[in-house]
């Protein structure tokens, strides 16, 4: 029963592994569109896996900033699969920043400072977004928090740290 | 059953098993799904072709089966109520593939033949991982047989990205070898070429540079000098030579120990104990911490499975600042306590403590441990043979590294090997003495590589 059921199953779940394997390793790194296009099938097979529609919104956007939309409808569907994901969610908040919807990507920073309260990246992305909204005095306080952040200090290793 | 379905079927199964990175090989340069499919394409195979007359000829006992079904459908019950599917489906995926690999390896692949078949083939892999550590470690620290796989970690680690994988990945043949060589009875041509092995895999392992992999050997070995010295079987005065041989040891090596710190500044007493501190400072210990914290949240139930990627990141306190996300609590017993609460545990803990074998007969023949009916749900875990054994597996509580029980292997294989006749029944009888990590561990494997790709990643790398 068991092997009837991972046959049943598997199938979809295997077939988007297979396709995303070509997207990431056998694709030429700068065949944009073709890694986009094998990633977009890889998710058609696998609805449920909530880091591939990540993969291609990062890619979309390689692909051109003017994809912002797509990548925000990709993120989305990652975000009802898997809202816990810090990194989902603060991507997503800076896609709605970039696309001009400040208030609307403020719930996803706060969302993803409940998740990952001492990563550095978290409240990096945080203190940046209070930054573009204006908010001067908070983000001075943000930055200052996210200086002692006690883990992922993904901004110290960019260097941004210093900025 | 023909041989040749007998045939297509085992190959069917090692190669999922090899494909999705089970059988010595990195975890995320290879493909998960399609390695369980083509393992569920042998369990469907298998059951369509003979199960009727497999099952007709080795039932395993009720309690073995029935405690893995209940294992199985407690992680199945918790995982359709996770707060991420996408998560849960891997566990899912995994007790169906462990489950299908326990039948098969305790039915119709549990004869002499077909273990000489796993254990060889366990023990050719360790070897080519050896070599290919070997010329890493001489030519080229960053080749890699797979061309998409970076090798970044400069120790040598064979075919793992990993060097403290591969060490973990060579105590499987050293355990095997040192359990023959202590435990069995081989000739003496087979007892060279298992020394031979032995000192291949601990060369191996010294390679790895890995300190879980040392600490784990020195478990190992010292697990495999008890048993080899245990006075269980002879009522002899002399029984007590091996322990207090061992005690002896023990005692030299406690005074050594103190003559080395007896001049604190000397270059030695001063490595030690920076050594002694790194291992203090280890940030498995927050891990665990952690895994704690969370089984709070939800103790009886758990917090879902899988959990623990999403718990680690918010309840983690003390961290080093350059550990980033943690999916694995390094600690099976405490991650399956914080994920499925108490009630997993004790589900699990079923697999361990099968109450019909305390009734069993010990094997007359003496070369079985106990004679546990085939296919025992206990020996999940390789060659988990008796209590003795159990105590031995726990070693892999202790951290990722698992180490095999030496014991019910060496006796079963050396017996085999050695082609005594007598010790290749009680083989027969041991249930599987595959080292497919089916057993405790299992949740390792199968995050799928879409796991890997996760936004901020290659903003890290780039970084």
């Amino acid at each position: 029963m068991a092997g009837a059921l991972l046959l049943w199953f598997g199938q979809g779940y295997a077939q988007s592994d297979w396709l995303e394997f070509q997207s990431r390793f056998l694709t030429p790194e700068a065949e944009l569109e073709q890694r986009y296009e094998l990633l977009q099938k890889a998710a058609m097979a696998d609805p449920g896996d909530p880091f591939l529609p990540i993969a291609e919104a990062e890619l979309a956007v390689e692909i051109s900033r003017a994809n912002l939309q797509e990548a925000e409808a990709a993120y989305r569907r990652s975000y009802d699969l898997f809202p816990q994901n810090p990194h989902l969610l603060v991507a997503l908040g800076e896609t709605l920043d970039e696309l001009g919807r400040s208030a609307e990507a403020t719930r996803f920073f706060e969302e993803a400072l409940y998740w990952a309260p001492s990563y550095g990246v978290t409240r990096y992305a945080y203190a940046t977004h209070l930054l573009r909204t204006g908010k001067e005095v908070e983000a001075v306080d943000a930055f200052r928090r996210a200086n002692e952040a006690s883990a992922y200090p993904w901004a110290a290793q960019s260097g941004r740290r210093d900025d | 059953m023909s041989r040749s379905s007998q045939y297509l079927i085992f190959g069917v199964l090692m190669l999922g098993l090899t494909t999705n990175a089970e059988l010595g090989c990195n975890d995320d340069s290879l493909l998960h799904w399609p390695g369980f499919l083509l393992i569920g394409m042998a369990g469907f195979l298998g059951c369509a072709l003979w199960g009727r007359q497999v099952w007709g000829e080795r039932l395993p006992s009720l309690t073995c089966v029935g405690s893995l079904v209940v294992f199985a459908v407690w992680i199945a019950v918790r995982g359709y109520f996770s707060p991420v599917s996408f998560l849960a489906r891997a566990d899912l995926a995994l007790i169906a593939v462990a489950g299908i690999v326990y039948v098969m390896t305790s039915t119709t692949f549990a004869s002499v033949g077909w273990r000489r078949w796993l254990v060889g083939l366990q023990l050719f892999v360790g070897f080519v991982n050896i070599g290919l550590a070997l010329y890493q470690m001489r030519f080229d620290p960053h080749f890699h047989p797979l061309p998409w796989v970076e090798r970044t970690n400069i120790p040598p680690s064979g075919l793992f990205e990993n060097s403290d994988h591969f060490a973990a990945f060579l105590l499987f043949p050293a355990c095997i070898l040192g359990g023959f060589l202590v435990a069995g009875n081989p000739a003496r041509r087979a007892r060279l070429l298992a020394a031979l092995g032995l000192g291949l895999c601990l060369g191996g392992l010294a390679l790895a540079v890995s300190r879980t992999g040392f600490v784990a050997a020195g478990a190992g070995i010292f697990t495999l000098a008890v048993f080899a010295f245990w006075p269980a079987r002879t009522k002899s005065p002399q029984r007590w030579l091996g322990p207090s041989a061992i005690g002896a040891l023990g005692l030299v090596l406690a005074l050594t120990g103190g003559w080395v710190f007896r001049d604190p500044g000397s270059p030695l007493a001063m490595d030690i104990r920076e050594r002694i501190a790194g291992a203090a400072a280890s940030p498995r210990f927050e891990f665990w911490k952690t895994a704690l914290t969370q089984a709070e949240l939800e103790p009886v139930v758990g917090t879902g499975s899988r959990t623990y990627e999403i718990y680690s990141r918010q309840l983690r306190s003390d961290l080093p600042v350059e550990i980033p996300d943690q999916a694995f609590a390094g600690n099976e017993s405490l991650q399956l306590l914080a994920e499925y609460g108490g009630s997993g545990h004790r589900t699990r803990a079923n697999l361990f403590a099968d109450p019909s074998g305390a009734r069993r007969p010990r094997d007359p023949a003496g070369v079985g441990g106990t004679k546990s009916s085939p296919g025992s749900a206990r020996e999940l875990v390789p060659g988990a043979d008796d209590r003795r054994d159990q105590l031995a597996r726990g070693v892999d509580d202790s951290g990722a590294v698992r180490i095999p029980s030496p014991h019910a292997i060496g006796r079963g294989v050396g017996g085999d090997f050695a082609g005594n006749s007598r010790q290749s029944r009680g083989l027969a009888d041991s249930g599987p003495a595959s080292s497919c990590r089916a057993g405790p561990g299992w949740r390792d494997r199968g995050r799928g590589a879409a796991a890997v790709v996760r936004p901020g990643l290659r903003a890290e790398r780039l970084a």
